[in-house]
């Protein structure tokens, strides 16, 4: 059996034995018009992997427009929440021998001193994001010491955005495009064809911010542009996606991870 | 007084010491015994009619009277005291004159040391006439080596260290076929030769050689700071934490400030203000000193000299630092994605002397290897050959089960500290000590802490533990986060907590807790960070799973550097002590010019088991570059050891390397540097220790003499059992104090008779 066939079959069974999705989750796909779930308390940190996804507040942006909440109540930054990451750290703990917390995860804004209790964190549209002084603060010193985030779930002119936030964080440093032969893409899994996935029917790219905008040193963010990883992370289960791009997106999150863990 | 007991017994009290009394009577003894009841008879006689007197002075009279007829008859028994002596001429003396520089002080008169022994033993003094009347004299130097010498004068006081020990086996080895009556050692009693005195004592003891001892010096200085002792780390790696542990002996001098400064081949590197204390006689201070590139560095540590102060040469003290170059090899072996390795990489990753390889079982039988040298390490994930695990100095064992092993790979885990001397740091996590399964394997053994508490929960909560550093921790070198001991105390104090998820066992006796934690409402700690010594490695333990959060914890500063700096000194200390294939040491490390230096070589095959079978070359560059190859011997009492002698004539530096080959098997040690200067050692200690002396003298049947009174020698060094001799017996009936007793019998029998109106 292959790695990809044993991927995928465990993709399958870990889906099965998933059972904490809300009821009240119903959602429809495309255009994250899903109802808004209230999140769960954070759990009490015990050092293992946990996901954590950042909550941000919005602001009016000029350029983008105001664009509150979708239809179904969500918050750009809860996109795919709860199911993207319950899926993907169910998927993680199957295949890999990280220890994760599968059936929690955490939501935490950028100056929440708790935040630095968790190492890798995760931003879905971060073209919505508009950072306050706290915020920014908050995210410099978290990557600066040895955080990682990635974003997610953006496209076409939301990068400008987040390229233009990233550089009140971090002015000394900026994003430069990654392409497959980066070790993040061989850190677990190689994964030879990153710009596979079409969430947003445009080839996606790769960008990443290193220390001294050195690509061989240490990678502090990673931004999946024109890309939704966990929008195949949440409906995995249920066919709205083919089964081998769904793989890739999970054995990128997955080598994500360990990158960002070993790095 | 000595002479008044002289006097009064005829004969010195060395000669009664030495001596044994007999009765050799004029008559037969029931003669004697009818005389003795005869004069108790004539006694009661003579006080028997006498009237008006009281029966208690009747009682007194007739007792003293009585006690001086006795005395008299007891003369007859003729007492003799047989004591043997030598026959003049017929013997040899042997006089051992220190030679080493603490002679040179001059710390009791107008002269030093050596000139006052000089003039105590010159061939013209009376002292040595009268001893070459008797005996004959052999004269040596000693220091760190014994010499023969034509007479005292011309002692250069040079020698690096006082070798007492070797000083008397080698005198008593040179005069092995002589008669030798006694030995004469004058000296300070600076013994630093390092050596057991004991075996020494005893042989000359066993030939019944008495050695008499003469103490010259002060024993106290009145006023006076001595670098007594500046303990340096042996061969540390390029950027370590270097402290020099100086223990100053002060006399007299408490309240006073003085400046601490140690130079590296002149250049100063550390400096420290220290008030000495009033109540103690020595202190104990650290010097930090500055980053030292990697080589031989020449290290003075030395405080300016103070006003009257008795001694100034013991004011500066010399040494040598090793510092290697590296980079030491750690295998870092993790079971699980974690931060842990993740950040530890990253601070390893600052030190150019270290290199971290790291092992990451990602999944099941797959592997992440970072920092490896090709892609053949590690390919074939752990190690499962000795040769390959002991190819690292040191070994991190993260969150990883013990059926990750096989018992082969356990039971190498183990010898890895026990056998190869290597040193092995086990992290706390999910998977690791009695979580992890090791209780009852090899492993468990080697671990500071029993594995003796129920495993917790796998998917349990963290204790929280805010962590603190021991009494032994407060000084241990790799805790030492910042530049003095009161700003690494502050940033202790103010880390913030970690976690445990190890049920934590107590310490075993011999281990050492650095660090302990104390969860939220608890009395007790728990140990976080402790070693212990297993065979000739160390194990260490570092109980927390997440040290990371010393780095990214919201309390900590974004610059802030303890996380770096702790790992990296962890990880150094794993690996300093860890030794290679060859050891090289040679002792002493510092000697004067012209005296002998020995080199031992420890060689071990790729399993670091200990070689006897292999040809074992050092090879010695001198200061001024010129090469010399001395073979090494294997020392037959110790398995692997090689031993060999060679003299360092010039001054300077000295380094050693060594070689050994067995069969196509050749291996190198890396190369020590040895010291050979005038100045400085062997005036550290430079009080006189009249103790020393005493105790040497007691054991051999000698006496101890201070300088002053060397002159009694003259008499007392004739009674001996050794040598040449002859059995005297000296009458004892004539000794004054025998007519002194019987006179003062008489006179106050007289006494009372006159005032009773008798006489």
């Amino acid at each position: 059996m292959t790695r990809i066939t044993m991927l995928a079959v465990s993709v399958a069974m870990a889906l099965a034995m998933v059972p904490v999705l809300p009821s009240t989750a119903s959602a429809q796909r495309g255009g994250g018009r899903e109802r808004f779930v209230e999140p769960e308390d954070n759990p009490r940190y015990d050092g293992r992997f946990t996901f954590v996804r950042v909550r941000y507040e919005m602001g009016l942006n000029s350029e983008f427009g105001f664009r509150g909440r979708g239809g179904g109540g969500l918050p750009p930054w809860a996109h795919d929440y709860p199911r993207g990451e319950r899926n993907f750290t169910q998927i993680l703990s199957e295949l890999a021998t990280v220890r994760v917390r599968t059936r929690e995860s955490v939501i935490l804004s950028l100056n929440d001193p708790e935040l630095t209790k968790y190492p890798v964190a995760y931003m879905s549209e971060p073209g919505f994001w508009t950072p306050n002084d706290a915020e920014v603060a908050g995210l410099r010193a978290y990557l600066l010491k040895g955080g990682f985030i990635i974003f997610d779930d953006f496209r076409g002119r939301d990068w400008f955005n987040l390229e233009q936030r990233m550089s009140q964080v971090l002015p000394e440093l900026r994003f430069v495009q990654i392409d497959a032969t980066h070790p993040i893409f061989d850190s677990f899994y190689r994964i030879t064809n990153p710009e596979v996935m079409n969430a947003y029917d445009a080839v996606p790219t790769y960008w990443a911010i290193f220390e001294e905008n050195d690509p061989r040193k240490r990678m502090l963010a990673i931004a999946n542009r024109d890309n939704d990883m966990s929008e195949y992370w949440e409906w995995s289960g249920n066919g709205f996606f083919a089964v081998d791009i769904t793989n890739e997106a999970y054995k990128i999150g997955i080598n994500y991870i360990i990158y960002a863990l070993s790095r | 007084m000595d002479a008044v007991l002289t006097f009064l017994f005829k004969y010195s009290s060395r000669v009664w010491e030495r001596g044994e009394v007999v009765l050799s009577p004029v008559a037969p003894p029931w003669f004697i015994a009818g005389l003795a009841l005869l004069a108790i008879a004539v006694a009661a006689m003579t006080y028997h009619r006498v009237q008006g007197i009281s029966r208690m002075h009747r009682t007194i009279l007739l007792a003293l009277r009585a006690t001086a007829l006795l005395l008299l008859v007891a003369c007859l028994l003729r007492p003799r005291l047989v004591v043997a002596s030598a026959v003049p001429q017929r013997n040899v003396l042997a006089i051992l004159l220190d030679d080493s520089r603490s002679m040179a002080l001059n710390d009791g008169g107008a002269e030093s040391r050596a000139a006052r022994v000089e003039r105590a033993f010159a061939d013209s003094a009376a002292l040595v006439r009268a001893l070459s009347d008797r005996f004959a004299l052999r004269f040596y130097r000693f220091a760190a080596d014994v010499r023969p010498a034509a007479e005292a004068a011309g002692l250069r006081s040079a020698g690096t260290r006082t070798d007492l020990a070797r000083a008397l086996e080698g005198a008593r080895q040179e005069l092995a076929g002589t008669p030798l009556a006694g030995v004469i050692v004058v000296t300070d009693g600076a013994d630093n030769g390092g050596r057991d005195l004991e075996p020494a004592v005893l042989a000359l003891r066993a030939r019944k050689v008495p050695v008499h001892t003469v103490g010259v010096g002060l024993e106290r200085f009145p006023r006076d700071v001595a670098i007594e002792r500046v303990s340096l780390p042996a061969r540390p790696l390029v950027g370590a934490n270097l402290l020099a542990d100086v223990t100053l002996r002060l006399r007299g001098v408490g309240g006073e400030r003085i400046r601490l400064t140690a130079e590296a081949d002149g250049r100063v590197v550390a400096t420290e203000e220290v008030t000495l204390p009033s109540r103690e006689e020595s202190v104990r201070v650290r010097l930090r000193l500055a980053d030292l590139a990697p080589g031989t560095h020449r290290i003075t540590v030395r405080t300016p000299v103070l006003p009257r102060e008795t001694v100034a040469e013991n004011n500066e003290s010399h040494g040598i630092v090793q510092v290697r170059g590296g980079p030491d090899r750690v295998l870092y072996l993790e079971g699980e994605p974690r931060a842990e390795l993740g950040f530890i990489r990253r601070a390893i990753a600052t030190d150019s002397a270290l290199q971290l390889v790291a092992l990451l079982r990602s999944a099941e039988r797959k592997y992440l290897r970072l920092g490896v040298r090709d892609s053949l390490e590690l390919a074939g994930g752990f190690p499962t050959t000795r040769q390959e695990l002991y190819a690292y100095r040191g070994v991190i064992l993260g969150s990883i089960e013990a059926a990750f092993f096989t018992p082969d790979q356990l039971r190498m885990l183990a010898d890895f500290v026990n056998q190869r001397g290597g040193g092995l740091l086990a992290l706390g996590g999910r998977a690791a000590f009695a979580e992890g399964g090791f209780r009852g394997t090899p492993l468990a053994e080697v671990m500071p802490l029993a594995l003796d508490r129920a495993p917790r929960e796998a998917e349990g909560p963290a204790l929280e533990l805010r962590i603190r550093p021991t009494v032994a921790g407060t000084s241990a070198p790799a805790l030492q986060l910042r530049a003095s001991d009161t700003a690494s105390a502050r940033v202790w104090d103010s880390l913030p907590p970690l976690t445990v998820v190890n049920a934590l066992g107590s310490l075993r006796p011999g281990a050492t807790a650095y660090l302990t934690g104390r969860a939220e409402g608890e009395t007790t700690d728990q140990p976080v960070l402790a070693t212990q010594r297993f065979g000739r490695g160390t194990a260490t333990v570092f109980t927390a799973q997440d040290s990371w959060l010393w780095k990214m914890h919201a309390d900590i500063p974004v610059e802030d550097a303890t996380h770096v700096t702790l790992w990296r000194q962890l990880v150094r200390s794993l690996t300093e002590e860890s030794p290679d294939r060859v050891e090289l040491a040679v002792t002493p490390d510092r000697v004067a010019p012209g005296e002998p230096v020995e080199i031992r070589a420890r060689v071990a095959d790729e399993q670091y088991l200990d070689v006897n079978d292999a040809a074992v070359t050092a090879t010695v560059r001198t200061p001024s570059g010129r090469e010399a190859e001395v073979p090494l011997e294997w020392a037959l009492t110790e398995n692997g050891v090689y031993t060999g002698r060679f003299v360092a004539e010039e001054a300077g530096v000295y380094a050693v390397g060594a070689e050994s080959r067995r069969g196509r098997d050749v291996a190198a040690a890396r190369s020590v540097a040895m010291l050979a200067d005038d100045q400085g050692a062997d005036v550290e200690q430079a009080e006189l220790r009249a103790p020393l002396l005493q105790r040497i003298a007691r054991e051999t049947g000698g006496r101890y003499y201070p300088l002053a009174e060397a002159e009694r020698l003259s008499d007392d060094v004739l009674y001996t059992e050794s040598g040449v001799t002859v059995r005297e017996a000296l009458d004892l009936w004539d000794m004054p104090v025998v007519f002194l007793v019987l006179a003062t019998l008489l006179g106050v029998e007289w006494a009372l008779r006159r005032s009773r109106g008798l006489a």
